[in-house]
């Protein structure tokens, strides 16, 4: 049987509690299933965690519930009735914070302890970099588009799937082939110097799932989209399909998540610098890691991807901003 | 790249100098205040913002929910406990630390909260549920039709709903890191912090939970094969 020791002196094993932990899509997750594939261990005891972990991802949703109307409504009252009485508010707090105080006390000393018995381990780099990445201050608009009368000449239109602009970005009326697809969109007409942190955020408005269009949002280093489904060599995407959003690098799911339709207005922002990239969701950091853009300048860009289903789709890109730290 | 716009404070992250410390909220606009981080929204609270405070509401009350219910498994319990622990976020504000993760704290707060009323519920009746102010209970409380709308393949469905519910069959040691880790989507530090269990350990009960669980499906494949 598998004890904590085991695992703390076996890095086959927590790269594979790390796998588990962050699921399939994730980097962790790629590189212990193709350790698994190469290696002579049990992998029939192994893939029984797989199998099991991947249910799992698939049920995500399971008992995921939601505050109701009443029930916002009741804690804000409460909240009112405590900034109110801050008297009661204060005879509570006080055993509380002092209890608070003297845990935090005891877990300083813990720490400490811990701190001076243990070695420091090795600083991850590229954690830092990711960390340093994502504290950076984009303050300056670099360019600022809501596409409410026609797209403005620094964008470039991509594809076959024609595109329209009133009041946003929308997809406009084409056919894909049987069992193909259509993309079109906009890119960059100049790139973006790689080594410059830049941060590329636009605002997507959905009124229902959709299945059958799909919006798109990539940075790629290649000028040269395909004339067809307006996609390039190497890109990092974000993608969201029905209530299904992924982050695609070099054509790999780095990571797939839900995002329920109730928030009609999503806003996905990349931040980037150098080979380095984090992708997040209506402010929650969806993936973050290296890109296959190298040092490449880059270019940005938003397209709609149009399967061959019938579905209907009422879906635009309200702005797209590209921010500097300067 | 030549539309160049100086919009400053309208798109940041963590910005260079701390933000003023404002009583109220009249000179802050409403999307500078909704890109903020929680932490930095957190200090806001502790300034007495309760607008700052809704927003982290409205970021996390989903997530404090569902973590109540999948643990719990009682929605009268889901309501009651999920009121109290905002009450006690907002009430206990002045205890956060800065930088301190905000989302660690407050599922420290949120966890202690269901192991008390898990033991509470050991000695006390359940009362009626006259009234739920929860959504989505119906949409995702049957782990069939969880599955079902996972994937269309019906041997999948099946595995994905016994997996679903053979989680509630786990130790509770095992179910409250997979629930962390899996459906709360925290990391092994974060867990470490909020159970006071440390990150090996919690590796262990990942591993043996999730071992557990797909040995259900294992065996459940087992016992439909055709005998020979």
């Amino acid at each position: 049987m598998t004890q904590p020791a085991d695992i703390q002196d076996d890095p086959f094993l927590v790269l594979l509690t790390d796998a588990l932990r962050a699921g399939p899509g994730s980097p962790s997750w790629h590189e212990a299933v193709t350790r698994l594939k190469t290696s002579s261990q049990a992998v029939d005891e192994y893939q029984l965690l797989i199998d099991a972990r991947e249910a799992l991802e698939s049920g995500k949703e399971y008992r995921a519930v939601r505050a109701g109307p009443g029930f916002t409504d009741k804690l804000m009252n409460d909240l009112d009735r405590e900034r109110l009485s801050p008297r009661s508010a204060r005879r509570i707090s006080v055993p509380g914070f002092i209890a608070l105080l003297a845990s935090l006390a005891i877990l300083a000393v813990i720490s400490v302890t811990i701190y001076r018995l243990y070695p420091r381990q090795a600083i991850d780099n590229t954690r830092e970099a990711i960390e340093e990445l994502a504290s950076t201050y984009f303050a300056s608009d670099l360019v600022s588009s809501n596409f409410d009368e026609g797209i403005p000449v620094i964008w470039r239109k991509i594809g076959s799937l024609p595109v329209e602009a009133s009041a946003g970005l929308r997809a406009g009326q084409a056919t894909a082939p049987p069992g193909d697809y259509l993309g079109g969109g906009v890119v960059t007409a100049d790139p973006q110097p790689a080594g410059k942190p830049l941060a590329f955020q636009v605002m997507l408005q959905r009124h229902a799932a959709s299945e059958d269009l799909i919006p798109q949002i990539f940075v790629s280093n290649d000028p040269d989209f395909s004339a067809d489904r307006a996609v390039s060599s190497h890109e990092l995407v974000w993608q969201l399909q029905g209530n299904t959003q992924k982050v695609v690098s070099d054509g790999r799911v780095e990571r797939q998540a839900s995002l329920p339709l109730r928030d009609q207005s999503h806003v996905i922002r990349f931040v980037l610098g150098g080979d380095l990239a984090i992708v997040e969701a209506d402010n929650r950091r969806l993936w973050a890691g290296h890109t296959p853009l190298g040092s490449k300048p880059r270019y940005l860009g938003v397209r709609f991807i149009r399967t061959d289903g019938k579905g209907v789709a009422d879906m635009s890109i309200e702005s797209v901003r590209v921010l500097a730290n300067h | 790249m030549q539309q160049r716009q100086a919009e400053k404070g309208t798109s940041s992250r963590k910005p260079p100098k701390p933000p003023p410390p404002p009583a109220e909220t009249g000179d802050l606009k409403p999307v500078a205040l909704g890109r903020a981080s929680d932490e930095d929204l957190m200090r806001r609270t502790q300034q007495g913002d309760k607008l700052a405070f809704s927003m982290l509401y409205e970021r996390y009350s989903a997530s404090v929910l569902s973590y109540l219910y999948r643990m719990l498994g009682n929605l009268e319990d889901v309501e009651s406990i999920g009121q109290e622990v905002f009450l006690r976020a907002f009430r206990f504000a002045p205890t956060y630390r800065y930088p301190q993760k905000f989302s660690t704290w407050l599922f420290t707060i949120t966890r202690n909260l269901a192991i008390n009323q898990s033991r509470r519920r050991r000695r006390s009746p359940i009362r009626n549920i006259t009234e739920l102010n929860l959504e989505g209970i119906d949409m995702s409380g049957d782990p069939y039709q969880v599955a079902a709308r996972a994937t269309d393949d019906v041997e999948r469905q099946e595995e994905i709903a016994r997996i679903l519910k053979a989680l509630d069959g786990l130790p509770t040691d095992q179910k409250e890191v997979i629930v962390l880790g899996v459906f709360q989507d925290l990391s092994y530090a974060q867990m470490e912090e909020i159970t006071g269990t440390k990150a090996v350990t919690l590796r262990s009960r990942m591993f043996h939970g999730l071992r557990r669980l797909g040995r259900v499906v294992g065996a459940a494949e087992k016992t439909d094969e055709p005998r020979t």
